[in-house]
């Protein structure tokens, strides 16, 4: 696969997960404030599972970056992919202990929807169209 | 004023002083342990602003103003705990310039802010 393809399917992949973290993260906030903890527990644990995911997939989203001459807006996409990174990186640490808030739920499950939200709007800016993103792979660069 | 009151005005004169230092200390360097000193003194703002009553001018009032500045504040707590991941040098760069945006935001509101203690209702 060529770089243009691998940095294509990894935005693609992360969109993904972020989708799937949005529809655990809808689900937990239309819960009724007295659902059963069961529900609260496995609803974050598997949501925790996404992020995770979505989070090692961004790391590997930079890394194809850092090792790639980006025709085009180079600084646009670096900015974009690193600002995501942040976003799910951030997402993530707030899932890990989504399931002890208790009462205060409700903002810390709105802080984090916010999180993905602006993640996905970020990977949604960068424009996958042929010819737009235009990847070279640079071997060397993979080892700095 | 009562010490509690003095007390509260210090932690909010001291938060204040704090925000304009770590923006200085980030731009000059950007080591862990600046980025690590930066999270704890932010903490302390962010408690400060908490326990704090204040107005500020340009807000309709001080809830608005406070929580401006403490979600600027929060977000930039969080940017510190995300620069100390291991990063690209591009990922650090623009990591260090989203810290200093919120706290240039939290500054803002900050800069306004006039301290005053509401007599309590009892006395």
């Amino acid at each position: 696969m060529s770089d243009n393809n691998v940095l294509k399917y990894q935005i693609i992949s992360i969109r993904g997960a972020l989708d799937l973290a949005a529809s655990d993260l809808g689900r937990i906030m239309a819960e009724k404030p007295d659902a059963k903890p069961s529900f609260f527990v496995a609803n974050s644990a598997r949501l925790l599972t996404v992020l995770t995911r979505a989070e090692l997939r961004m790391s590997d989203l930079s890394a194809t970056v850092n090792a790639s001459v980006i025709v085009g807006d180079d600084n646009e996409i670096r900015d974009r992919v690193a600002l995501a990174r942040f976003e799910v990186i951030s997402a993530r640490s707030g899932a890990i202990d989504l399931a002890d808030k208790g009462p205060s739920l409700g903002d810390y499950t709105r802080y984090i929807a916010q999180a993905v939200d602006r993640a996905t709007h970020l990977l949604h800016g960068i424009d996958l169209t042929l010819g737009v993103v235009d990847v070279y792979s640079m071997p060397d660069a993979r080892s700095a | 004023m009562t010490s509690d009151g003095r007390a509260m005005v210090a932690s909010l004169a001291k938060a204040k002083d704090l925000l304009f230092t770590i923006n200085d200390d980030l731009s000059t360097k950007d080591s862990d342990a600046v980025l690590w000193s930066a999270e704890m003194s932010l903490a302390l703002i962010r408690d400060a602003v908490k326990q704090g009553q204040f107005i500020v001018a340009h807000y309709d009032n001080g809830e608005e103003a406070r929580s401006v500045a403490l979600s600027s504040i929060l977000r930039a707590m969080d940017l510190c705990r995300v620069a100390r991941k291991k990063l690209f040098w591009w990922e650090r760069q623009k990591v260090v310039q989203q810290i200093s945006i919120e706290i240039a935001r939290a500054q803002e509101v900050m800069r306004r802010v006039d301290f005053y203690l509401i007599p309590h209702p009892d006395r």
